[in-house]
């Protein structure tokens, strides 16, 4: 009798660090959610409901106004084309440029290659703001300052290393029996990238493709610097932007953000398919 | 088909020579084997005629032409992988046509090659299988397709069989030795397996640390190696090796004071060296019997290996630093540490200088 009051039940045991690690993740995870849930809520309320500070609660009912006047403003229909318009070639050029440059430093090494990989890596870990004001009036002598060109390009080159590192890396362990093979059947170099290692770095790309398309649809700080008018202001700096002369419009600006996620949202359920390990299986034994 | 020639090919990476003025005619039609242990510089001989590697001097011909500076698409050469080597994303039928298709063939004459291909090699129920649907066996075949498709003037294998289990090593040896004698295509084959070797070439080139010690057909080098390195690499189990001393000679005939061994023993030489001269005696497993009475080596059982139709025995000789390998037919019934006697059988034996020359 006693035996059986102290038996715990199969496989359950409890252990204290078990316990402070579950409360510690479950705090953390609260910390890290309350702000979106803050914008989600709020997205969801009338203005006055949330002047009167009633903003954790949850509503009494689904108001959808502040989604009907972000969708008829014709600003944000432009925040969002030129997101699209600075994201998407800018996603498109920073991996194209990481796929060849990946290449030539994973399998057609030269004399310095591998330093020349340390150079173009170090860009990770170069601080935006030092370059802000050089790139500033650069971009001011060109007469690009107010158009959707500075962020494309300054994007464009501040992804070519994260890009480089990941495709040198995916690349580096595509067997090189691989393109040996296609090189001896007298295919050419660009075919063996194009034909074969590319289509085997689907997963790698489907990465780089969602993390670039996400930081850049996301920054704030280009668009600041390099925009003035709101005709080619992008969708981050628009939330910013979308309030009124005398109060902010925490409601609208809300249902904006939520918006704004979507796209990203999209990219990433896209790709997700991609997001599996394996392909080069049955490609060389082991 | 076609033939091969290399002239005084050298290569090396950084101050490390791996290929040191290699020489060969390769005859068209040919089965070449080049054979050695790890190291000795026989795939990257290999993949300097497939152009996957630079040659630092010599030259290197196929049917005549200097290919030597050419790209590997540009020589005509087919090459098998011991990795497969097979593009993970295409099917088996898309693997064999790819470079075909690369090279803007036409679409009609494709199909034909693949289809002479799939034939030859019996793949045809395989063909819409991609690589990670084919069992091991299967992808080495679909590979040795996409060289067949190509016509190539030469045919390279670089160890294709080392990835496969030992029972289907033993049928794909065999379809490659019915493969050669099919199409009678120029083949040179890469292997560290000297059964391969001593099983599919008309002639073995055998290297070692980059040099060619020796070229003949298999039956030559097991009969008349060129020197230990060649005597103790060909041949299963391997030549064993005894330090011994010349006590005296005749014409044509050699004494050898053997260590441990009671009296001198004679074997035929052509040429015999002084009195005095130190040499090294090499005595194949099966040319060694287990003697019941007194003979020209003592030593104990170290182990005994069964194999079912012969025994090979181990036996620990005094004097001797390896164990003597002998092959003893059927089943014995020795056993670890029993005492025996070893015969020498005369006329097969192999008399090397110090340096290791034959004489």
């Amino acid at each position: 009798m006693t035996e059986v009051a102290l038996e715990t039940p199969r496989g359950f045991s409890f252990s204290p660090w078990r316990a402070a690690l579950l409360v510690s993740l479950v705090v953390l995870a609260a910390l890290f959610l309350a702000p979106t849930a803050g914008v989600v809520l709020s997205a969801f309320k009338t203005t006055r409901d949330i002047a009167l500070g009633d903003l954790w609660s949850l509503p009494d009912a689904l108001y959808l106004g502040n989604f009907a006047e972000v969708i008829a403003n014709p600003a944000v229909k432009t925040y969002f084309v030129n997101t699209f318009l600075v994201a998407a070639p800018a996603t498109a050029a920073s991996i194209a440029l990481g796929i060849l440059a990946g290449w030539v430093f994973a399998k057609l090494p030269f004399r310095g290659s591998e330093a020349l990989f340390l150079v173009i890596v170090s860009g990770l870990f170069f601080p935006p703001q030092i370059i802000l004001i050089p790139l500033f009036r650069l971009f001011n002598a060109l007469g690009l300052i107010d158009t959707l060109w500075p962020m494309i390009i300054v994007h464009t080159a501040m992804g070519i290393p994260i890009c480089t590192l990941l495709m040198r890396n995916f690349f580096a362990a595509v067997p090189n029996a691989l393109r040996e093979a296609a090189l001896v059947e007298g295919v050419n170099e660009w075919q063996v990238l194009t034909r074969i290692a590319l289509p085997i770095s689907l997963p790698a790309i489907a990465v780089l493709a969602t993390l670039q398309f996400t930081w850049i649809w996301n920054d704030f700080l280009w668009p600041l610097i390099f925009t003035q008018s709101d005709d080619v202001r992008t969708i981050m700096l628009g939330i910013v932007f979308l309030r009124g002369q005398y109060t902010v419009a925490w409601g609208v600006q809300g249902a904006l953000a939520l918006l704004a996620s979507l796209p990203t949202l999209i990219v990433f359920l896209f790709f997700q398919r991609y997001f599996i390990r394996g392909l080069t299986m049955g490609a060389v034994k082991g | 088909m076609s033939e091969v020639r290399l002239e005084a090919v050298r290569k090396n990476f950084g101050s490390v020579e791996i290929i040191r003025d290699v020489d060969l005619a390769i005859a068209s039609g040919e089965f070449v084997v080049f054979v050695g242990p790890s190291g000795c510089g026989k795939s990257t001989l290999l993949r300097m005629i497939s152009g996957l590697e630079s040659v630092a001097s010599g030259r290197i011909l196929i049917d005549g032409r200097d290919v030597t500076r050419l790209a590997p698409g540009e020589r005509q050469v087919a090459m098998v992988f011991q990795s497969y080597a097979l593009y993970p994303h295409m099917t088996a039928v898309e693997n064999m046509s790819f470079g075909l298709r690369m090279t803007g063939a036409p679409r009609a004459e494709i199909e034909a090659r693949v289809a002479e291909a799939a034939r030859i090699l019996q793949i045809e129920p395989l063909l819409e299988r991609k690589p990670k649907q084919l069992s091991g066996g299967q992808r080495q075949r679909v590979a040795i397709g996409r060289a067949i498709v190509r016509h190539p003037k030469v045919f390279l294998f670089d160890e294709p069989l080392s990835n496969l289990d030992a029972a289907l090593r033993v049928q794909m040896r065999v379809e490659i030795a019915r493969l050669h004698a099919e199409i009678g295509a120029t083949m040179i084959y890469v292997t560290h397996d000297q059964v391969e070797a001593m099983t599919l070439a008309n002639r073995i080139v055998v290297l070692n640390r980059g040099v060619v010690e020796q070229v003949g057909a298999p039956i030559d080098l097991y009969d008349r190696p060129a020197n230990r390195f060649v005597a103790g690499f060909i041949g299963q189990p391997k030549m064993n090796f005894l330090d011994a001393t010349v006590a005296y000679r005749r014409d044509g005939l050699v004494a050898l004071t053997l260590p441990a061994a009671a009296a001198p023993l004679e074997v035929p030489l052509p040429a015999p060296p002084e009195a005095d001269t130190p040499v090294t005696l090499g005595v194949r497993p099966n040319a060694l019997t287990l003697a019941d009475r007194p003979a020209d080596l003592a030593g104990r059982v170290a182990v005994v290996e069964h194999l079912g139709s012969e025994s090979i025995v181990h036996v620990a000789v005094e004097g001797v630093a390896d164990l003597v390998t002998v092959v003893a037919p059927g089943r014995t019934p020795l056993r670890h540490g029993d005492a025996v006697a070893l015969a020498i059988d005369r006329n097969a034996t192999h008399v090397f200088d110090r340096s290791g020359r034959t004489m």
